[in-house]
């Protein structure tokens, strides 16, 4: 069976596309360029207060007092607050009060769905400290007042008496006995231990003819988002609370504050209409959120809490740092036997995604990519006394993929095999189920490695070599979507509306974040419902539209959403032609729609426009009255099966996602330093729904992994960030960047609407180790700790010689 | 104290503490496409002309603003009709999430306004003030190039 390729009926069809395909504008582009668009931070209501928050300066404390009394009489002070006022403790998607001794635990399918390899949730994290600080940067205490001068004077104002408890900042350290214990109830300062095997890995390693084993590191990355996390909340006289915040996931988000704050999901409106990037940082509840809507509710007024970009940089999430060490065996043509992984996470103070990111590093890329036979892992994922990491795109995947993709090569050069061959020769194929139990339906990963190599003069550069010149690759493998994220289920809702006038609103549940998923869905609801794109008007990042989707993370929200609104597009459209047949006087099986009219297919002469059928069916004779149409869709994707530990097919995702990158670089033998000259990306994309937003996902996601792969580094020492403002954390800049080439290989995904795939991360995720493996093709030093720095490769240059 | 700034051709008389950042005293009288994306003149988000120079307005002190020509964002488009920067940011996907766009249109138009047929070096360092996270900056430089050639 391969569904690798398109029928010939099927390229016929798509040939006829308005929409699905072309490089259509976004529809949020205007009010972007023009200053329009309001982030929460734009918000101006009267009244408004501003929210700050006091933070820990010491890494590990017991908080033995804190007196407000001289913060609270200061004039302007509208509200203080500390952990005894928020008696809660909270994780992601998860909640105890500690008032009542009530475990808001999310519903039973929720925590099914991590049983077996993931621990039970566990609440660690108060929104205001009750006892101990555990990082520099925890939250203590907050003030609201009139104006920021005000708050600030009055932080000054509030007394806290530490008593300061030895820290520990090393997660090695961290779990030898004697450590100074983080949490009082993970005993060895273990946050989740995850493990099991796949296969016999025993066995695995016996059939091998040479084993491989080498340890990666790789470092804490700030997402840097451009607009730094915060909201607004304000309470009406009803006791409903409207919130303005930059969310991935306004109603997964909805439900994590509502159950925080034990009221009604339905009296919590969260309001995300803008969201000045996110990459992974946004998707889970912050304190600042629970401490807003606190402070608004004490005030009696609205607050608005914004995170400096100090804050940012010290307690808002980063990316996991992972040390892995990975042992794989091989035989002489390539194929893998065993690959054995063992993974410590250095989780911070709090455990927050840690351990479904780890999770997913286990499961997704670590036994999906390159086919092992036998797979064994142990992750331990530990406390310390350091800023706690949270989901940044690729989750997981990133840390994986150095490790495998450096140690491809280093393989391949044992063998004798150049590495786009040994890849090319562990390739999934369409067909292949992983160890986990995932199914491959469509796949290009073969045609993605030969499409990169060919772009960057692979075959040339690697047989005419250059001085200090080199060419590397690495490849992916990831998920569109991840069913068990919440539940047993993987889901969108969305609504289309035919108003009266024939004019379309389009009610989105799932989110847009800059990727663009608001123009796809646009797209593919013109492409179904035969509508004009400029008739439709799209709504979303508004909690109470008629819609509801679980959020913009795991590349899900164009493949999951795409599905609803092409049904919920379908649905409005049979109703539409109803009315129209009625119209017309024919049967509904005669008629189709396009460019916002209704024809008869074999006369299209005789037409009606979609305003024309509004106006019939909102007031004419035949009942129809409104035209709206829902549409649910539910991955046909697989919980894991406890018994097993591992998942039926088609497994967590319903289709998966492959690429490569190849870039060249060249190293200055005098600095070290690493100037990549040109990247070239190929990734299957299942079908391009709108070319110029995959190029611009791929585009953006590589200036994120240069920066991974070569400067991006928060640099935290005794548990201090030492980075605290874009002057010390280096962003690519502009005239950093090198040319890229972005390549969409289409492989008509079977289940994607019209055959896509998402696309938001994986081109984050090679990046680095195409580069350290061009930089060993370059000057013969292999860098195994991120970054990348000129330090490494020159240390190493001069060690080599 | 009280201070006159010309914003976007227009007098207005402003109550400011002495220390205020320009940047955030046009947040508050109302212009929000002055994006906050720091403190300290690292991200450009806050870019606005004064006199026709690009300058972080979070940079500069309001009350030392007063006498010079401010422009912002709010001020490209008149009459509901875009500039030709504007229409190029929408037209080819150089805006992602949008926060930086402001900032970077206005640095592009100090550009442009120095210059035709800009290089893809010029545009780069013409930039390299503003950061992005979300384009890795392949389509803001195509905007701006082909703003350049119209």
């Amino acid at each position: 069976m391969n569904q690798n390729l398109a029928t010939k009926t099927e390229l016929e069809r798509i040939s006829e596309y308005e929409y699905v395909g072309k490089r259509v504008t976004r529809v949020d582009g205007l009010p972007k360029v023009t200053g329009e668009a309001k982030y929460y931070d734009d918000i101006a209501l009267h009244g408004l207060l501003i929210g700050k928050i006091l933070r820990s300066p010491f890494p590990h404390a017991r908080i033995k007092r804190i007196d407000t009394t001289k913060a609270e009489q200061l004039p302007g002070v509208k509200a203080v607050l500390t952990g005894k006022d928020i008696p809660v403790k909270f994780t992601f998607n998860y909640a105890e009060h500690l008032d009542t001794k009530k475990v808001e635990k999310p519903p039973k399918e929720d925590v099914a769905s991590l049983r077996g390899l993931m621990p039970e949730p566990r609440a660690d994290k108060a929104p205001l400290a009750i006892d101990k600080v555990r990082f520099i940067g925890d939250e203590i205490a907050a003030v609201a007042a009139v104006d920021e001068d005000t708050a600030i004077d009055a932080l000054s104002l509030i007394e806290v008496e530490f008593e300061r408890l030895p820290a520990v900042f090393d997660p090695s350290e961290s779990m030898k006995s004697g450590a100074p214990q983080i949490h009082d109830d993970a005993e060895g300062n273990m946050a989740a231990h995850l493990y099991g095997e796949w296969g016999n890995i025993e066995e695995g390693f016996k059939q091998a003819d040479l084993v491989f084993e080498n340890t990666f590191k790789t470092t804490h990355q700030a997402h840097a988002c451009m607009e730094t996390h915060g909201c607004v909340t304000s309470w009406d006289a009803l006791g409903n609370l409207t919130v303005w915040t930059s969310t991935q996931t306004p109603h997964p988000f909805r439900r994590e504050l509502a159950r925080v704050l034990r009221i009604p999901h339905n009296k919590v409106k969260v309001l995300s209409e803008y969201v000045g990037g996110a990459f992974g940082s946004k998707t889970e509840m912050g304190a600042y959120h629970v401490i807003c809507a606190y402070l608004a509710k004490k005030a009696g007024a609205p607050v608005k809490l914004r995170l400096t970009r100090e804050e940012e940089f010290m307690a808002s999430g980063c990316r996991h740092p992972y040390t892995l060490t990975l042992k794989t065996g091989v035989k002489k043509d390539g194929s893998i036997t065993a690959r054995q992984v063992n993974i410590i996470v250095d989780k911070g103070a709090y455990i927050s995604q840690g351990a479904a990111v780890t999770f997913y590093c286990l499961t997704v890329p670590m036994p999906g990519i390159y086919r092992p036979a036998n797979y064994k892992y142990d992750a331990k994922i530990v406390y310390t006394n350091k800023q706690p990491p949270t989901g940044f795109r690729g989750f997981g995947n990133p840390q994986a993929a150095w490790a495998i993709e450096s140690q491809m090569d280093i393989i391949a050069e044992k063998l004798g095999l150049d590495p786009k061959e040994l890849r090319l020769r562990d390739a999934s194929q369409p067909g292949d189920i992983t160890l986990a139990g995932f199914q491959v339906t469509s796949c290009g990963m073969s045609e993605c490695i030969k499409k990169a190599a060919e772009a960057i003069g692979w075959d040339e550069k690697r047989k005419n070599k250059l001085p200090n010149r080199g060419v590397g690759m690495a490849c992916l493998f990831h998920s569109s979507g991840e069913r068990g994220a919440y539940g047993d289920c993987d889901t969108a809702t969305a609504t289309v509306k035919v108003n009266d006038d024939g004019s379309v609103t389009l009610f989105l549940g799932s989110q847009e974040i800059g990727t663009g998923n608001s123009t796809g869905q646009a797209q593919i609801a013109a492409e179904a419902l035969g509508a004009r794109i400029e008739d439709i008007r799209v709504l979303m990042g508004n909690t109470d539209l008629p819609a509801f989707d679980l959020g913009a993370y795991a590349s899900r929200s164009t493949f999951i959403s795409g599905n609803a609104v092409k049904l919920a597009a379908a649905n409005a459209k049979q109703q539409l032609l109803q009315v129209a047949a009625n119209e017309l006087g024919v049967k509904e099986e005669e008629l189709e729609a396009k460019k916002s009219k209704v024809f008869i297919k074999s006369d299209p002469s005789k037409s009606l426009t979609f305003q024309e059928v509004g106006i019939a069916a909102y007031y004419g004779k035949w009942k129809q009255h409104a035209i709206v149409g829902v549409g649910t869709w539910d991955a046909p994707s697989t919980l894991l099966d406890h018994a097993t530990g591992k998942w039926k097919p088609p497994g967590m995702a319903a289709t998966y996602t492959f690429g490569c990158q190849a870039v060249e670089v060249e190293v200055n033998p005098e600095t070290g330093a690493v100037k990549v000259l040109r990247v070239a990306s190929a990734h299957d994309v299942g079908r391009a729904l709108n070319p110029t937003l995959l190029e611009g996902q791929i585009e953006g996601a590589i200036q994120q992994g240069l920066g991974y792969a070569l400067s991006e580094d928060m640099r935290i020492e005794e548990g201090r960030t030492l980075v605290t403002d874009f002057r010390d954390y280096f962003l690519r800049r502009a005239p950093d960047m090198p040319p890229i080439q972005p390549i969409l290989v289409e492989t008509n995904d079977p289940v994607g609407a019209y055959g896509l795939k998402g696309i938001g991360e994986p081109a984050m995720v090679p990046v680095a180790p195409a580069v350290a493996n061009a930089v060993y093709h370059a000057v013969g030093v292999r860098i195994s700790e991120l970054p990348i720095t000129r330090e490494k490769v020159l240390t190493a240059m001069e060690l080599k010689h | 104290m009280q201070i006159d700034l010309r914003i976007n051709g227009s007098d207005q008389s402003v109550m400011i503490k002495p220390h205020e950042s320009l940047r955030e005293v046009l947040r508050r009288i109302g212009f929000t496409g002055v994006k906050k994306g720091c403190d300290v003149g690292g991200c450009g988000a806050c870019t606005v002309l004064l006199n026709g120079d690009p300058i972080y307005s979070c940079c500069v002190f309001a009350a030392w603003a007063q006498g010079k020509d401010i422009t912002t964002i709010e001020g490209l488009a008149t009459g509901g009709e875009l500039q030709l920067i504007q229409q190029e940011f929408a037209t080819r996907n150089a805006a992602q999430c949008g926060f930086c766009t402001p900032g970077l249109i206005m640095s592009a138009k100090a550009l442009l306004e120095k210059k035709q047929n800009l290089t893809e070096e010029e545009i780069r360092r013409g930039i390299a003030g503003n950061l992005c996270r979300c384009t890795g900056y392949v389509k803001v430089v195509d905007a701006i190039a082909s703003a350049s050639k119209k």
